[in-house]
């Protein structure tokens, strides 16, 4: 005990650390797909990367913190069965005799675009050129399957055109069902950086962080897209916006474009979108005002929805008319959801055969046999089932085995009393995972324990198709293993490890994808090794000239024409329409920056759990609620599931509508199976409930009117 | 497509060597290859002033509400760059929200460093310091006695309790980093710039702090928002519930009840045995009880230390009347010195739940059960402790 007066200096006063120790190595964070360049430093320091293009020294919360959520009670250190320890050896010689007995045709596996390219392209080579698994696909279906399918039908190729120098450089930015405030906050720091005072839309049903700092936000009815686009696209054909020598060089199909619009006047417009005459007329005008430096963003609330990709492609058609594609500031752009969803588009080796090649083109096929040197015979043919599809399978008895790695469908998965009745069915389900105690690992029979983000290396692709590297700088607890490692222990198990000699090492693999882009749109031959990766901050493909780059600046598209088409289709109404007995529509998304996804990760950290309410909030339109009040503990029912709620009463959601945040593991209970029929992206982002007050029985009333 | 595999031919490698040799090379770290900048040098250097604060100015958090989206990097990156525990952050981010219109504000806070900060001028043990030059108030971490007391003056709820360390802890602006022309944590950690610091003017007249905020008059903190929008939400700041209550529930009625015995003639012994008891429950909600006997050290501002003093001046006289009733009023004396005092430490808080209305019939009403015979003390006793607990919660 000092005798002093005052103690200025001490112990407790030296317990702060003001300067971050060492630095250990740097990575591009693992949660969402901006991309962002982190510093790893000891004792699980994070700090943004100063040197890196795409965030320029800042983070969200979750890169902050993507150290110390590894350092868990509940990481998995060895493997389990049935939830018993074995030893790695144990648990492969199991994986290999169930599998086998269960048959590779009757297997499938769920892959993700959590984990590093290289270790996804092994994970699709060695089930299916190797294992003889003919389906496999990812947790990208639930994030970006539809700006997969709109691109490759309208650019010929799954090619996001833009840079994120766009954000910066555009004069009118309209977004569409996209969040960046909250989803992706790096990204809505390149917004703040544009100094030409753009014209910021939202379009969105609601009043989300980025409506509330837009110039307009234009609040339409829920899946009402369609209506919207088709009806601006005739509005500026009207106002004369159309670059016609664009039009002509560059595009196909804009006739039969423009004569469906004009079904889509103004009244008609507005009737089905709910969106003022006035507003529709003014964004149309500001549209062609800004050209040629006006973008489009798009994230989840146009790629889930039940005719997802022709809405992504209703935006795409727009961009195109107006020529704002392939200059500074333009693009009709998808932002994407998780760090390597563009990795598992272009190299999982599920839908698409490595490098974004078709697995029915027999050329495609002999290239890739050549680039990988696996025999030709052992490609498939056909490309897998999409996710649903797997699972409809499941539920039918055809799939009897599957193979999930680092994704949590038990929570995510759209209408999840399906998924868990169908997942009782199988035979063998076997969860690869960093923690043993995820929704879905939870109900493995085999738990294969996956090292993390930090403790291995290799690569992402994200939004802007920038290649970046990942360091490993820590060592996983216990017998954990990097993904990539258990992929060429189940190759050597099944016996056909010969097959992936040369597949040893993350960075041997990017030499063989490299060549596997040989001559495609994403071609990334000329990248001089991780080497360069590191020292340039990241690659974008096809790599250029300069840090940022944008594609089609010649106007030249992937199609085989070199043209990029127009399509467009018929509105259809959601599946399930507000009646009586349900008379709210349920929209679902992020809550939090300070969240993700299904929280297995972020629920770890205890200062981001601080940075969103505990419980469950349903958020209500104050006309809505009858005798609920605000903080009141709701019901929420749908046909499908019955959750318990607080209800907050909000108008930053529409009459006749409601939203629940996404992380809950509850909120997938509600939701409705339902399925773009292009894509098979499920559509989180509508189904109906009802709202009573959790003690009585009332009904809310319906809010809307004409439905 | 067939697939047809000899297992047999390709498992001559031994798996069990692979398996070994994967997770030895899992234990091998991949080092740097290149040297990595571990300061932000001078990046973040046009949200800082290029100038120490002149004579009547200070340094102040700047925050452009405009520019807040409610992503709370600068929570987290507070929380990373001064080592603080798990779930430690001196920054805070919340919203309001007006119900009745379409508008929510999120507003990002931390210490205001205040021209009049009431953590210091309630602090009994003087663990504050306004720097004279930059008006940054500094808590003294090692000096702190842990009786939160500054969590209940600060009408802002800045100061942070922590639980292992058993002080609070508060936001030093990154003092250590402005001095050496590094921005604060916050504001290096902002995507949107929305923070900065920038030298203020003391006694400006700059209107609310921000929409339901306190009354600025209290403390005059120094910290501007600014937005271009008409049409701010109201809303409420939010206030933390005072710590660990308990003990100074049972402080309060037992001193009161001593001072009510001495007052109506009650037992001396008895009174000064409750006294004695009052006082040293009282201990057991600081965190760092052996540091209290600087608790005189605050007395020209603080009413907690002048409680202390008074209560210290109490029970030896109470204990004294015992032996000689002479002493009695002088006991009585300090005895309503004392409660007067316990009075002006929640009132001095300005907190509307304890304003005087609210406190002092309850605290002159406890002294005053002590006329009612002994048999009725004990369970009033009881249900006065219950009370007590709900004014420090409500």
């Amino acid at each position: 005990m000092s005798l002093q007066l005052r103690e200025w200096d001490g112990p407790l006063t030296r317990d702060l650390v003001r300067h971050p120790p060492k630095v250990l190595g740097k990575a591009v964070c693992g949660f969402c797909s901006t991309g962002c360049g982190l510093k790893l430093h000891e004792n699980g320091v994070v700090t943004p990367d100063l040197d890196y293009t795409v965030n320029q020294g800042t983070a969200c919360p979750k890169g902050w913190e993507a150290l110390s959520v590894l350092d868990a009670p509940d990481r998995a250190t060895v493997p389990l069965h049935h939830g018993k320890p074995v030893s790695w050896a144990e648990a492969m010689s199991i994986f290999t005799t169930k599998m086998r007995e269960v048959g590779p045709e009757n297997a499938a596996f769920i892959s993700t675009g959590q984990i590093m390219t290289e270790e996804m392209a092994l994970l699709g080579a060695v089930a299916k050129f190797g294992m003889g698994i003919l389906h496999g696909d990812g947790n990208t279906r639930q994030c970006m399957a539809t700006a997969v399918a709109a691109y490759k039908e309208s650019f010929g190729f799954d090619a996001p055109p833009f840079t994120y120098a766009d954000f910066e450089q555009s004069d009118v930015l309209v977004f569409v069902g996209a969040n960046p405030c909250i989803a992706h906050p790096i990204l809505w720091q390149r917004v703040l950086n544009n100094k030409r005072n753009p014209k910021i839309v939202v379009i969105d049903p609601r009043t989300t962080e980025t409506a509330a700092a837009a110039t307009m936000h234009l609040r339409l009815r829920p899946k009402s897209d369609l209506a919207l686009f088709y009806g601006l696209a005739h509005q500026i054909i009207q106002l004369g916006g159309t670059d016609k020598a664009f039009v002509q060089a560059s595009t196909s199909g804009y006739e039969q474009m423009r004569e469906h619009v004009q079904a889509y006047d103004l009244d008609r417009t507005s009737s089905e979108t709910d969106i003022a005459m006035s507003d529709i007329r003014m964004l149309a005008r500001w549209i062609v005002e800004g050209t040629p430096r006006v973008s489009f963003w798009w994230t989840m609330g146009v790629n889930q929805g039940h005719q997802a990709t022709r809405t992504a492609q209703s935006i795409i058609n727009l961009a195109l008319m107006t020529g704002n594609i392939g200059k500074p500031g333009t693009g009709a752009n998808s932002i994407t959801g998780q760090c390597n969803a563009m990795g598992s588009r272009l190299f999982s080796n599920t839908t698409n055969l490595l490098g974004g090649h078709d697995f029915t083109n027999p050329i495609h096929r002999e290239k890739v046999a050549r680039a990988t040197g696996i025999p030709l015979e052992r490609i498939p043919t056909r490309p897998s089932l999409a996710y649903d599809q797997i699972l409809q399978e499941v539920e039918e008895g055809r799939i009897k085995a599957l193979w999930i790695i680092a994704t949590n469908p038990a929570h995510s998965w759209i209408q999840q009393g399906r998924f868990q009745k169908l997942a009782s069915k199988l035979e063998f389900l076997v969860v690869q995972d960093m923690y043993h105690s995820t929704e879905t690992a939870r109900m493995a029979h085999l738990l294969l324990p996956a090292a993390a983000w930090g403790e291995k290396e290799g690569t992402f692709i994200n939004s802007e198709r920038r290649h970046g590297y990942s360091m490993k700088v820590r060592r996983p607890p216990g017998q954990a293993l990097s993904d990539f490692s258990i992929f060429r222990l189940v190759a050597e198990s099944w016996g056909c490890g010969d097959l992936f000699r040369e597949w040893s090492s993350p960075a041997e693999v990017f030499k063989i994808l490299q060549r596997c882009s040989a001559d495609q749109p994403c071609d990334i031959t000329s990248i001089q090794g991780y080497e360069q990766l590191i020292r340039e901050g990241g690659v974008q493909w096809p790599p250029g000239q300069g840090k940022e780059r944008r594609l089609f600046e010649d106007g030249k598209f992937f199609t085989p024409d070199r043209k990029a088409r127009f399509v467009v289709a018929d509105p259809q109404p959601p599946i399930e329409t507000p009646d009586d007995a349900y008379p709210l529509v349920l929209l679902t998304g992020r809550g939090s920056s300070a969240q993700w996804h299904t929280e297995t990760r972020t629920g770890k950290s205890q200062v981001l759990s601080k940075l969103h309410p505990s419980e469950l909030i349903l958020t209500l339109h104050p006309s809505d609620a009858g005798h609920i009040v605000d903080g009141q503990k709701v019901l929420v029912q749908s046909r499908r599931g019955s959750i318990k709620a607080t209800a907050q009463l909000r108008t930053t959601v529409r009459r006749g509508e409601a939203f629940l945040p996404m992380h809950n593991p509850q909120v997938n209970q509600l939701t409705l199976e339902v399925v773009d029929p292009i894509s098979r992206q499920p559509s989180y982002k509508h189904c109906t409930v009802r709202v009573t007050a959790e003690s009585t029985v009332g009904v809310v009333s319906s809010g809307r009117s004409g439905v | 497509m067939s697939i047809a595999i000899d297992t047999r031919s390709v498992s001559s490698r031994k798996p069990s060597l692979l398996l070994d040799e994967l997770l030895l090379d899992q234990r091998v770290l991949r080092t740097p290859v290149v040297e990595i900048s571990e300061h932000s040098g001078g990046r973040f250097s046009h949200l800082i002033p290029l100038t120490k604060p002149s004579p009547g100015e200070q340094y102040a958090f700047d925050v452009n509400l405009d520019a807040c989206t409610g992503c709370k990097a600068c929570v987290v990156a507070c929380h990373t760059m001064n080592g603080l525990d798990e779930n430690e952050s001196w920054r805070d981010v919340f919203s309001i929200t007006d119900t009745s219109s379409n508008l929510t504000q999120t507003i990002t806070k931390a210490c205001h460093h205040c021209e009049d900060p009431a953590c210091a001028n309630g602090c009994p043990v003087l663990a504050y310091e306004k720097d004279e030059t930059t008006g940054i108030v500094r808590h003294l971490d090692d000096q702190c006695i842990g009786c939160s007391y500054c969590m209940m003056k600060c009408p802002y709820d800045v100061p942070k309790w922590n639980v292992k360390k058993g002080i609070v802890r508060k936001c030093d602006m990154c003092q250590s980093r402005l001095s050496a022309g590094e921005a604060p944590a916050c504001v290096q950690s902002c995507p949107n710039e929305a923070i900065r610091i920038r030298v203020v003017k003391k006694d400006a007249d700059v209107g609310v702090l921000f929409p339901g905020a306190f009354d600025r008059s209290y403390t005059q903190p120094t910290s501007v928002y600014h937005t271009k929008r008409k049409d701010l939400p109201s809303g409420t700041d939010q206030k933390s519930e005072a710590q660990h209550h308990g003990p100074l529930a049972w402080m309060l009625v037992l001193t009161q009840l001593s001072v009510g015995g001495i007052l109506f003639g009650k037992h001396p012994l008895a009174c000064a045995l409750l006294g004695a008891l009052g006082v040293a429950i009282s201990t057991l909600h600081l965190g760092q009880p052996l540091k209290a006997w600087r608790a005189f050290l605050g007395w020209r501002k603080s009413w907690l230390s002048r409680e202390i003093l008074a209560f210290g001046a109490y029970v030896p006289l109470a204990g004294l009347s015992v032996i000689d009733p002479r002493a009695t009023p002088l006991a009585l004396a300090a005895g309503i010195v004392s409660v007067i005092c316990s009075i002006m430490v929640y009132v001095d808080t300005r907190r509307p739940q304890w304003r005087w209305q609210v406190t002092v019939p309850r605290f002159a009403a406890t002294t005053l059960v002590m006329v009612l015979p002994w048999m009725l003390v004990g369970p009033l006793a009881a249900l006065l402790v219950w009370e007590r607990h709900r004014f420090f919660t409500r």
